[in-house]
Protein backbone atom coordinates (compact mmCIF):
# COMPACT_ATOMS: atom_id res chain seq x y z
CA UNK A 1 0.00 0.00 0.00
CA UNK A 2 1.24 3.37 -1.05
CA UNK A 3 -0.49 6.16 1.35
CA UNK A 4 -2.33 8.93 -0.51
CA UNK A 5 -2.39 6.93 -3.53
CA UNK A 6 -5.92 6.37 -4.72
CA UNK A 7 -6.88 4.26 -7.84
CA UNK A 8 -10.82 3.37 -8.88
CA UNK A 9 -11.89 1.94 -11.70
CA UNK A 10 -11.02 -1.16 -13.39
CA UNK A 11 -6.98 -0.12 -12.89
CA UNK A 12 -7.32 -0.76 -9.14
CA UNK A 13 -8.65 -4.26 -9.95
CA UNK A 14 -10.96 -4.69 -7.69
CA UNK A 15 -12.72 -7.40 -9.65
CA UNK A 16 -16.18 -7.06 -8.47
CA UNK A 17 -17.03 -9.09 -11.78
CA UNK A 18 -14.75 -11.82 -11.23
CA UNK A 19 -13.90 -13.57 -15.25
CA UNK A 20 -16.84 -11.87 -16.64
CA UNK A 21 -15.40 -8.84 -18.36
CA UNK A 22 -18.72 -7.81 -20.22
CA UNK A 23 -18.84 -3.80 -21.97
CA UNK A 24 -20.77 -1.93 -19.20
CA UNK A 25 -18.98 -3.98 -16.14
CA UNK A 26 -16.60 -1.07 -15.81
CA UNK A 27 -19.55 0.71 -14.21
CA UNK A 28 -20.12 -0.81 -11.21
CA UNK A 29 -16.31 0.07 -10.29
CA UNK A 30 -16.63 3.36 -11.11
CA UNK A 31 -19.52 4.40 -9.36
CA UNK A 32 -19.37 2.24 -6.67
CA UNK A 33 -15.85 2.56 -5.86
CA UNK A 34 -15.30 6.31 -7.55
CA UNK A 35 -18.18 7.08 -4.98
CA UNK A 36 -16.16 4.86 -1.87
CA UNK A 37 -12.96 6.45 -2.44
CA UNK A 38 -14.05 10.13 -2.76
CA UNK A 39 -16.20 9.01 0.54
CA UNK A 40 -12.44 7.62 1.91
CA UNK A 41 -10.86 10.86 0.36
CA UNK A 42 -12.76 13.69 2.23
CA UNK A 43 -12.95 11.92 5.86
CA UNK A 44 -8.42 11.19 5.47
CA UNK A 45 -7.89 14.87 4.00
CA UNK A 46 -9.95 15.99 7.02
CA UNK A 47 -7.73 13.87 9.11
CA UNK A 48 -4.45 14.71 7.57
CA UNK A 49 -3.42 12.08 4.87
CA UNK A 50 -0.51 10.22 5.38
CA UNK A 51 1.15 10.37 1.66
CA UNK A 52 4.33 8.58 0.63
CA UNK A 53 6.34 11.18 -1.23
CA UNK A 54 8.72 9.94 -3.95
CA UNK A 55 12.30 8.79 -3.04
CA UNK A 56 14.77 10.22 -4.81
CA UNK A 57 15.37 6.94 -6.49
CA UNK A 58 11.70 6.93 -7.99
CA UNK A 59 12.45 10.58 -9.40
CA UNK A 60 16.03 8.95 -10.60
CA UNK A 61 13.76 6.15 -11.91
CA UNK A 62 11.09 8.79 -13.78
CA UNK A 63 13.46 11.15 -15.36
CA UNK A 64 15.91 8.53 -16.85
CA UNK A 65 12.92 6.87 -18.96
CA UNK A 66 12.13 10.20 -20.13
CA UNK A 67 15.69 10.62 -21.42
CA UNK A 68 16.15 7.65 -22.72
CA UNK A 69 13.61 8.77 -25.06
CA UNK A 70 14.86 12.05 -25.44
CA UNK A 71 18.25 10.92 -26.22
CA UNK A 72 17.34 8.32 -28.56
CA UNK A 73 18.57 9.28 -32.52
CA UNK A 74 17.84 5.72 -34.10
CA UNK A 75 15.76 2.99 -34.13
CA UNK A 76 12.46 1.48 -34.55
CA UNK A 77 9.50 3.86 -34.77
CA UNK A 78 6.84 3.65 -32.04
CA UNK A 79 4.26 3.13 -34.10
CA UNK A 80 5.77 -0.11 -35.76
CA UNK A 81 6.70 -1.33 -32.05
CA UNK A 82 3.12 -0.92 -30.90
CA UNK A 83 1.39 -2.41 -34.26
CA UNK A 84 3.49 -5.13 -33.10
CA UNK A 85 2.51 -5.33 -29.65
CA UNK A 86 -1.24 -5.15 -30.56
CA UNK A 87 -0.80 -8.27 -33.03
CA UNK A 88 0.91 -10.53 -30.80
CA UNK A 89 -1.80 -9.94 -27.69
CA UNK A 90 -4.63 -9.79 -30.45
CA UNK A 91 -3.55 -13.25 -32.04
CA UNK A 92 -2.30 -15.39 -28.82
CA UNK A 93 -4.12 -13.43 -25.71
CA UNK A 94 -7.26 -13.25 -27.08
CA UNK A 95 -10.58 -15.11 -25.59
CA UNK A 96 -9.57 -18.26 -26.97
CA UNK A 97 -6.18 -19.30 -26.34
CA UNK A 98 -3.54 -22.05 -26.33
CA UNK A 99 -0.49 -23.03 -23.69
CA UNK A 100 1.71 -23.48 -26.78
CA UNK A 101 0.76 -20.22 -28.70
CA UNK A 102 1.07 -17.99 -25.25
CA UNK A 103 4.56 -19.66 -24.03
CA UNK A 104 5.82 -18.44 -27.68
CA UNK A 105 4.26 -15.16 -27.87
CA UNK A 106 5.32 -14.82 -24.44
CA UNK A 107 9.28 -15.46 -25.50
CA UNK A 108 8.48 -12.48 -28.46
CA UNK A 109 7.11 -10.22 -25.81
CA UNK A 110 10.57 -10.64 -24.22
CA UNK A 111 12.23 -9.56 -27.88
CA UNK A 112 10.03 -6.57 -28.22
CA UNK A 113 10.94 -5.68 -24.61
CA UNK A 114 14.54 -5.40 -25.67
CA UNK A 115 13.32 -3.71 -29.14
CA UNK A 116 11.31 -0.93 -27.67
CA UNK A 117 14.35 -0.23 -24.83
CA UNK A 118 16.29 1.32 -28.11
CA UNK A 119 13.31 2.59 -29.95
CA UNK A 120 13.28 5.77 -31.43
CA UNK A 121 11.29 8.79 -30.24
CA UNK A 122 11.28 11.29 -34.10
CA UNK A 123 9.69 14.19 -32.28
CA UNK A 124 11.26 15.51 -29.48
CA UNK A 125 9.41 19.16 -29.67
CA UNK A 126 8.19 20.30 -26.52
CA UNK A 127 4.57 21.74 -27.00
CA UNK A 128 1.97 18.81 -26.65
CA UNK A 129 4.14 16.37 -28.09
CA UNK A 130 1.26 13.53 -28.15
CA UNK A 131 4.22 11.55 -30.08
CA UNK A 132 6.68 11.55 -26.32
CA UNK A 133 3.15 10.65 -24.89
CA UNK A 134 2.50 7.42 -27.03
CA UNK A 135 6.19 6.58 -26.89
CA UNK A 136 6.26 6.33 -22.63
CA UNK A 137 2.54 4.65 -23.28
CA UNK A 138 4.20 2.09 -24.83
CA UNK A 139 6.35 1.37 -22.46
CA UNK A 140 3.24 0.98 -20.15
CA UNK A 141 1.23 -1.41 -22.42
CA UNK A 142 4.48 -3.84 -22.98
CA UNK A 143 4.26 -3.94 -18.64
CA UNK A 144 0.08 -5.11 -19.03
CA UNK A 145 0.46 -6.91 -21.76
CA UNK A 146 3.53 -9.17 -20.28
CA UNK A 147 1.35 -9.49 -17.12
CA UNK A 148 -1.59 -10.00 -19.11
CA UNK A 149 0.23 -13.29 -21.02
CA UNK A 150 2.08 -14.02 -18.47
CA UNK A 151 -0.73 -14.43 -16.02
CA UNK A 152 -2.85 -16.14 -18.22
CA UNK A 153 -0.03 -19.01 -18.97
CA UNK A 154 -0.01 -19.68 -15.49
CA UNK A 155 -3.95 -20.36 -14.99
CA UNK A 156 -4.00 -23.67 -16.77
CA UNK A 157 -7.72 -23.90 -16.98
CA UNK A 158 -10.43 -22.52 -18.72
CA UNK A 159 -13.29 -19.38 -16.88
CA UNK A 160 -14.75 -16.78 -18.25
CA UNK A 161 -13.35 -14.77 -21.42
CA UNK A 162 -10.03 -17.00 -21.04
CA UNK A 163 -10.75 -20.47 -22.80
CA UNK A 164 -8.28 -22.16 -23.48
CA UNK A 165 -7.72 -25.42 -25.77
CA UNK A 166 -5.42 -27.20 -23.73
CA UNK A 167 -7.39 -26.94 -20.47
CA UNK A 168 -10.95 -26.68 -21.51
CA UNK A 169 -12.59 -27.44 -17.94
CA UNK A 170 -13.14 -24.85 -15.03
CA UNK A 171 -10.90 -25.84 -11.85
CA UNK A 172 -12.56 -24.29 -8.67
CA UNK A 173 -10.24 -26.64 -7.10
CA UNK A 174 -7.12 -24.49 -7.80
CA UNK A 175 -7.93 -21.73 -9.83
CA UNK A 176 -10.87 -19.94 -7.94
CA UNK A 177 -8.82 -17.11 -6.68
CA UNK A 178 -7.41 -13.84 -8.07
CA UNK A 179 -4.50 -13.65 -10.36
CA UNK A 180 -1.50 -11.64 -8.80
CA UNK A 181 1.22 -10.50 -11.36
CA UNK A 182 4.60 -9.01 -9.27
CA UNK A 183 7.10 -7.43 -12.56
CA UNK A 184 9.99 -7.71 -10.60
CA UNK A 185 11.18 -11.23 -10.93
CA UNK A 186 8.13 -11.97 -13.44
CA UNK A 187 6.01 -14.09 -10.78
CA UNK A 188 2.44 -15.33 -10.71
CA UNK A 189 0.89 -15.27 -7.24
CA UNK A 190 -2.95 -16.15 -5.99
CA UNK A 191 -4.78 -14.20 -4.00
CA UNK A 192 -8.15 -16.16 -2.38
CA UNK A 193 -11.62 -14.06 -3.89
CA UNK A 194 -13.94 -12.59 -0.67
CA UNK A 195 -16.91 -14.90 -0.25
CA UNK A 196 -17.85 -13.20 2.51
CA UNK A 197 -21.01 -10.70 1.64
CA UNK A 198 -22.67 -8.49 4.52
CA UNK A 199 -25.94 -8.41 3.03
CA UNK A 200 -26.41 -11.27 0.62
CA UNK A 201 -26.29 -14.76 1.24
CA UNK A 202 -23.23 -16.87 -0.16
CA UNK A 203 -24.47 -19.15 -2.77
CA UNK A 204 -22.08 -21.60 -3.41
CA UNK A 205 -19.68 -20.85 -6.58
CA UNK A 206 -20.63 -23.81 -8.98
CA UNK A 207 -19.89 -24.27 -13.44
CA UNK A 208 -22.32 -22.49 -15.50
CA UNK A 209 -24.42 -24.49 -17.32
CA UNK A 210 -26.91 -23.65 -19.92
CA UNK B 1 -6.20 10.30 -51.36
CA UNK B 2 -4.98 13.94 -51.00
CA UNK B 3 -5.24 15.33 -47.71
CA UNK B 4 -4.62 19.18 -46.58
CA UNK B 5 -3.83 19.44 -43.21
CA UNK B 6 -3.08 22.51 -40.94
CA UNK B 7 0.29 22.32 -39.25
CA UNK B 8 1.59 24.83 -36.55
CA UNK B 9 4.22 24.46 -33.75
CA UNK B 10 4.48 27.72 -32.03
CA UNK B 11 7.87 26.72 -31.06
CA UNK B 12 8.92 26.51 -34.14
CA UNK B 13 7.08 28.33 -36.48
CA UNK B 14 6.02 32.01 -36.88
CA UNK B 15 2.63 31.24 -38.40
CA UNK B 16 0.72 28.33 -39.32
CA UNK B 17 0.98 26.10 -42.67
CA UNK B 18 -0.99 23.75 -44.70
CA UNK B 19 0.70 20.82 -45.58
CA UNK B 20 -0.12 18.57 -49.23
CA UNK B 21 -0.32 15.15 -48.34
CA UNK B 22 -0.98 11.90 -50.57
CA UNK B 23 -2.07 8.78 -48.64
CA UNK B 24 -2.56 5.74 -49.89
CA UNK B 25 -6.06 4.29 -48.72
CA UNK B 26 -6.77 0.54 -47.90
CA UNK B 27 -9.67 -0.24 -50.48
CA UNK B 28 -13.03 -1.49 -50.32
CA UNK B 29 -13.67 -0.04 -46.90
CA UNK B 30 -14.68 3.10 -45.51
CA UNK B 31 -12.17 4.24 -42.89
CA UNK B 32 -13.05 6.75 -40.17
CA UNK B 33 -10.80 10.62 -40.44
CA UNK B 34 -9.35 9.14 -37.10
CA UNK B 35 -8.28 6.13 -38.80
CA UNK B 36 -6.86 8.74 -41.43
CA UNK B 37 -5.32 10.70 -38.79
CA UNK B 38 -3.78 7.70 -37.07
CA UNK B 39 -2.18 6.48 -40.29
CA UNK B 40 -0.30 9.99 -40.86
CA UNK B 41 1.29 9.80 -37.79
CA UNK B 42 2.59 6.51 -38.31
CA UNK B 43 4.58 8.54 -40.87
CA UNK B 44 4.93 11.74 -39.16
CA UNK B 45 4.68 11.43 -35.20
CA UNK B 46 4.86 14.88 -35.16
CA UNK B 47 1.00 15.65 -36.15
CA UNK B 48 -0.87 16.48 -32.87
CA UNK B 49 -4.30 15.94 -31.88
CA UNK B 50 -6.23 14.80 -29.07
CA UNK B 51 -8.13 11.27 -29.28
CA UNK B 52 -8.94 8.64 -26.55
CA UNK B 53 -11.77 6.35 -27.22
CA UNK B 54 -12.42 6.37 -30.94
CA UNK B 55 -15.98 5.83 -30.42
CA UNK B 56 -17.63 9.03 -30.10
CA UNK B 57 -18.10 8.63 -26.53
CA UNK B 58 -14.94 11.15 -25.00
CA UNK B 59 -15.13 14.32 -27.27
CA UNK B 60 -11.57 14.38 -27.41
CA UNK B 61 -11.31 15.18 -31.44
CA UNK B 62 -13.35 17.69 -32.59
CA UNK B 63 -12.05 19.26 -35.47
CA UNK B 64 -13.13 20.43 -38.71
CA UNK B 65 -13.10 18.46 -41.98
CA UNK B 66 -13.74 20.13 -45.13
CA UNK B 67 -15.47 23.02 -43.68
CA UNK B 68 -17.51 21.51 -40.95
CA UNK B 69 -17.14 20.95 -37.19
CA UNK B 70 -17.56 16.93 -35.80
CA UNK B 71 -15.38 14.57 -34.22
CA UNK B 72 -12.59 12.34 -36.32
CA UNK B 73 -13.61 8.81 -35.00
CA UNK B 74 -17.26 8.62 -36.19
CA UNK B 75 -17.20 10.42 -39.37
CA UNK B 76 -16.48 8.08 -42.63
CA UNK B 77 -13.86 9.48 -44.90
CA UNK B 78 -16.95 9.40 -47.66
CA UNK B 79 -18.59 12.03 -46.02
CA UNK B 80 -16.41 14.21 -44.71
CA UNK B 81 -14.64 14.22 -48.15
CA UNK B 82 -17.14 13.35 -50.84
CA UNK B 83 -15.05 14.72 -53.69
CA UNK B 84 -11.69 12.87 -52.80
CA UNK B 85 -10.18 15.68 -50.91
CA UNK B 86 -10.09 15.92 -47.06
CA UNK B 87 -9.32 19.29 -45.45
CA UNK B 88 -8.68 18.79 -41.68
CA UNK B 89 -8.40 21.83 -39.83
CA UNK B 90 -8.62 22.70 -35.70
CA UNK B 91 -11.86 23.85 -34.28
CA UNK B 92 -12.34 27.64 -35.72
CA UNK B 93 -12.52 29.98 -33.19
CA UNK B 94 -10.46 28.82 -30.22
CA UNK B 95 -6.45 29.65 -30.33
CA UNK B 96 -4.21 27.02 -31.34
CA UNK B 97 -1.73 25.07 -29.22
CA UNK B 98 -0.37 22.72 -32.00
CA UNK B 99 -1.85 21.32 -35.21
CA UNK B 100 -5.62 20.17 -34.45
CA UNK B 101 -5.29 20.79 -30.77
CA UNK B 102 -7.16 23.63 -29.74
CA UNK B 103 -6.65 25.78 -26.14
CA UNK B 104 -10.35 25.19 -24.86
CA UNK B 105 -10.27 27.18 -21.66
CA UNK B 106 -12.46 29.60 -23.18
CA UNK B 107 -15.14 26.83 -23.79
CA UNK B 108 -14.94 25.39 -20.18
CA UNK B 109 -14.84 29.08 -18.53
CA UNK B 110 -18.17 29.67 -20.10
CA UNK B 111 -19.18 25.90 -19.18
CA UNK B 112 -18.04 26.37 -15.66
CA UNK B 113 -20.22 30.06 -15.29
CA UNK B 114 -23.65 28.22 -15.93
CA UNK B 115 -22.76 25.90 -12.62
CA UNK B 116 -22.93 22.77 -14.32
CA UNK B 117 -23.86 20.61 -10.98
CA UNK B 118 -26.60 20.12 -9.01
CA UNK B 119 -28.11 22.75 -6.66
CA UNK B 120 -30.39 21.54 -3.91
CA UNK B 121 -30.35 23.58 -0.55
CA UNK B 122 -32.98 21.44 0.83
CA UNK B 123 -32.10 18.50 3.10
CA UNK B 124 -31.21 15.20 1.08
CA UNK B 125 -33.13 12.57 1.97
CA UNK B 126 -32.10 9.00 3.32
CA UNK B 127 -31.34 7.55 0.04
CA UNK B 128 -31.79 10.21 -2.61
CA UNK B 129 -33.31 12.75 -4.29
CA UNK B 130 -36.43 10.81 -6.31
CA UNK B 131 -37.41 12.11 -9.89
CA UNK B 132 -40.90 10.90 -11.89
CA UNK B 133 -40.62 9.01 -14.86
CA UNK B 134 -41.95 12.27 -16.57
CA UNK B 135 -39.75 14.86 -14.77
CA UNK B 136 -36.67 12.79 -16.35
CA UNK B 137 -37.81 12.57 -19.45
CA UNK B 138 -37.41 16.19 -19.77
CA UNK B 139 -33.71 15.74 -19.49
CA UNK B 140 -33.17 13.49 -22.61
CA UNK B 141 -31.35 14.96 -25.32
CA UNK B 142 -29.48 17.67 -22.62
CA UNK B 143 -27.59 15.47 -20.71
CA UNK B 144 -25.78 13.48 -22.86
CA UNK B 145 -23.75 16.56 -24.45
CA UNK B 146 -20.17 15.11 -24.63
CA UNK B 147 -18.43 18.87 -24.09
CA UNK B 148 -16.79 18.08 -27.70
CA UNK B 149 -17.00 21.82 -28.66
CA UNK B 150 -17.96 20.90 -32.27
CA UNK B 151 -21.21 23.57 -31.41
CA UNK B 152 -19.60 26.49 -30.15
CA UNK B 153 -16.53 26.65 -31.87
CA UNK B 154 -19.06 26.27 -35.06
CA UNK B 155 -20.81 29.50 -33.91
CA UNK B 156 -20.40 33.22 -35.23
CA UNK B 157 -21.62 35.07 -32.16
CA UNK B 158 -19.66 32.18 -30.02
CA UNK B 159 -16.59 33.67 -32.36
CA UNK B 160 -17.41 37.54 -31.89
CA UNK B 161 -17.92 37.22 -28.27
CA UNK B 162 -16.53 33.99 -26.89
CA UNK B 163 -16.09 35.63 -23.54
CA UNK B 164 -19.38 37.17 -22.92
CA UNK B 165 -22.14 34.44 -25.16
CA UNK B 166 -22.03 31.13 -22.92
CA UNK B 167 -22.44 29.83 -26.26
CA UNK B 168 -24.76 26.73 -27.07
CA UNK B 169 -22.50 23.79 -25.65
CA UNK B 170 -23.43 25.89 -22.22
CA UNK B 171 -26.42 26.94 -23.20
CA UNK B 172 -27.46 23.58 -23.23
CA UNK B 173 -26.40 22.69 -19.83
CA UNK B 174 -27.66 25.46 -18.72
CA UNK B 175 -30.84 24.28 -19.34
CA UNK B 176 -30.09 20.58 -18.42
CA UNK B 177 -30.34 21.91 -14.84
CA UNK B 178 -32.72 24.87 -15.06
CA UNK B 179 -35.15 21.81 -16.62
CA UNK B 180 -34.64 19.92 -13.90
CA UNK B 181 -37.06 19.32 -10.88
CA UNK B 182 -34.30 18.23 -8.38
CA UNK B 183 -32.53 21.70 -8.60
CA UNK B 184 -33.96 24.43 -6.47
CA UNK B 185 -31.61 27.60 -7.78
CA UNK B 186 -33.79 28.01 -11.03
CA UNK B 187 -34.05 31.84 -10.47
CA UNK B 188 -30.46 32.83 -9.52
CA UNK B 189 -29.69 30.24 -12.77
CA UNK B 190 -32.27 32.73 -15.11
CA UNK B 191 -30.68 35.81 -13.08
CA UNK B 192 -27.10 34.79 -14.20
CA UNK B 193 -28.60 34.60 -17.74
CA UNK B 194 -30.22 37.54 -18.67
CA UNK B 195 -27.66 40.29 -19.43
CA UNK B 196 -27.60 40.83 -23.17
CA UNK B 197 -24.86 38.68 -24.05
CA UNK B 198 -25.54 35.46 -22.06
CA UNK B 199 -28.20 34.20 -23.97
CA UNK B 200 -29.39 36.48 -26.20
CA UNK B 201 -26.63 36.96 -28.52
CA UNK B 202 -27.90 33.27 -30.00
CA UNK B 203 -29.70 34.79 -33.46
CA UNK B 204 -30.58 31.07 -34.42
CA UNK B 205 -28.62 30.31 -37.21
CA UNK B 206 -28.51 26.37 -35.79
CA UNK B 207 -25.07 25.83 -36.87
CA UNK B 208 -24.66 24.27 -33.58
CA UNK B 209 -27.56 21.55 -34.27
CA UNK B 210 -26.69 20.84 -37.95
CA UNK B 211 -22.90 19.39 -36.55
CA UNK B 212 -23.46 18.39 -33.40
CA UNK B 213 -22.07 14.42 -33.10
CA UNK B 214 -24.76 13.49 -30.28
CA UNK B 215 -27.82 14.65 -32.73
CA UNK B 216 -29.14 17.45 -29.59
CA UNK B 217 -30.30 20.57 -30.24
CA UNK B 218 -28.77 23.27 -28.57
CA UNK B 219 -31.03 26.01 -30.31
CA UNK B 220 -34.20 24.52 -29.08
CA UNK B 221 -32.82 24.55 -25.18
CA UNK B 222 -31.62 28.12 -26.26
CA UNK B 223 -35.49 29.03 -27.17
CA UNK B 224 -36.77 27.38 -23.75
CA UNK B 225 -34.36 29.66 -21.76
CA UNK B 226 -35.40 32.58 -23.61
CA UNK B 227 -39.09 32.12 -22.61
CA UNK B 228 -38.47 31.48 -19.13
CA UNK B 229 -36.57 34.79 -18.97
CA UNK B 230 -39.40 36.43 -20.71
CA UNK B 231 -42.19 34.70 -18.21
CA UNK B 232 -40.70 35.53 -15.68
CA UNK B 233 -39.64 39.35 -16.36
CA UNK B 234 -43.61 39.77 -17.10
Amino acid sequence: MVGGLYAIGEVACVSVHGANRLGGNSLLDLVVFGRAAGIHIEEAMRQGINRRGPSEADVDRATARLARWNGSESGESVAELKRELQRLMLMDFNVFRSGDNMRSSIGELAGLRERIAVAHLADKSRVFNTARLEALELDNLLEVAEATAIVAEARTESRGAHARDDYTERDDDNWLCHSLYFAPGKRVGKRSVNFAPQTVETFKPTERSY
Amino acid sequence: MQISLYRFDPDTDESPRTDSLELDLPEGRDLMVLDVLELLKAEDPSIAYRRSCREGVCGSDGINMNGRNGLACITPVSEAAPRGKLTLRPLPGLPVVRDLVVDMSQFYRQYEKIKPWLVNDTAPPARERLQSPEDREKLNGLYECILCACCSTACPSFWWNPDKFVGPAGLLQAYRFLADSRDTATAERLAALEDPFSVFRCRGIMNCVSVCPKGLNPTRAIGKIRSMLLSQGI
